[in-house]
């Protein structure tokens, strides 16, 4: 009950900050009997989420997220899509010194948007798979968002760098560079140095991206 | 007529009763490997840390080993806590019992 309560408040009161968040996957390593929630934003997007680990390799949860186009496109539409997700590990390999990690998810939602009225029942999935060491990082990361009204494809990959292999009790700070293309929400690639730093079940991330967007991420786990 | 038991007959009785039993090692050394994250290997603390039987726990990425120190006369069986340590997303290398505690495993650690 303490833990659902937790997760309620994490959810609300990043759903309150109205901020926009980078159309960020919330971190998929859920063990079991751990939440994960998240709060990411950006000029272009914003997401409250919040997942449990039902098994080692199910996960499930809920969340909300607002996508907007940017002007490249030539007009500036949004889409607030709430949802229910769930997420399964297909592989994983452990190494003594590193993880490489193959994931699932998919869900189903409601959406509200400028381009139609009243609402609309969505699905969204994806693939994602990362290898990370105490040192480096890669993450690549595919996500479709479908309705009657809208087709949305965000694609990214992130490459990450720890200047030092923090200790389990330590801070940890990578430096990290994220490109993002966004299939009918924006043109090109948009690039992101981001500063990623965690400690314990904190994690914090800042980025500001070569479109000049400042965005942000926060997650927490219990 | 009654024989009287010589006092060292029940003195050492006395002791044979009260000696306690061999006594469980304290600390379980457990080799993980797939530990390069701390904010993933959260699930690991967490669950250990709810363990009624658990009284200290030491985690280190760079020696890939979680030492789990139990309450006096408690444990966890190996099964229960390879279980522990896959259900938090990871793979058990060996489990070893040795009765170093935590601030011994944690100081001969930092000392490498």
């Amino acid at each position: 009950m303490v833990q659902a309560r937790r997760a309620a408040a994490t959810f609300l009161a990043g759903a309150l900050l109205g901020l926009v968040v980078p159309s960020a996957q919330a971190g998929l390593f859920i063990a079991k009997d751990v939440w994960m929630t998240m709060v990411a934003g950006s000029p272009d997007s914003r997401m409250v989420e919040a997942m449990y680990g039902i098994t080692p390799r199910i996960s499930v949860g809920a969340g909300w997220v607002r996508m907007r186009s940017d002007e490249r496109l030539g007009h500036v539409h949004s889409v607030d899509i709430g949802y229910a997700q769930g997420n399964y590990l297909i592989h994983r390999i452990h190494r003594p010194d590193s993880v490489t990690n193959f994931y699932g998810f998919a869900g189903a939602g409601v959406a509200r948007g400028d381009l139609f009225s009243g609402r609309e029942a969505s699905v969204h999935g994806g693939l994602q798979a990362d290898w990370e060491t105490r040192r480096w990082y890669l993450n690549g990361n595919l996500h479709w968002w479908r309705s009657d009204a809208f087709r949305y494809r965000i694609d990214s990959l992130t490459a990450g760098w720890a200047p030092y292999a923090a200790e389990y009790e330590e801070w940890a700070t990578w430096l990290l560079l994220r490109g993002e293309r966004r299939e009918r929400m924006s043109t090109g690639t948009e690039v992101t140095p981001v500063l990623r730093l965690f400690r314990k079940d904190w994690w914090f991330e800042l980025g500001r991206s070569n479109r000049g967007s400042w965005s942000f991420n926060v997650m927490h786990v219990f | 007529m009654i024989r009287r038991s010589s006092p060292f007959a029940a003195a050492l009785l006395v002791a044979v009763l009260s000696a306690p039993a061999s006594a469980e090692p304290r600390t379980a050394r457990i080799g993980v490997d797939g530990m390069v994250c701390a904010f993933c290997a959260q699930g690991i603390e967490k669950k250990l840390k709810a363990r009624s039987e658990v009284d200290r726990i030491f985690v280190s990425l760079e020696n890939k080993v979680v030492a789990v120190g139990f309450k006096e006369g408690r444990t966890i069986s190996d099964a229960e806590l390879g279980r522990i340590i896959v259900d938090s997303g990871y793979k058990v290398t060996g489990i070893a019992r040795v009765d170093d505690s935590i601030d011994a495993i944690r100081a001969s650690v930092r000392r490498r």
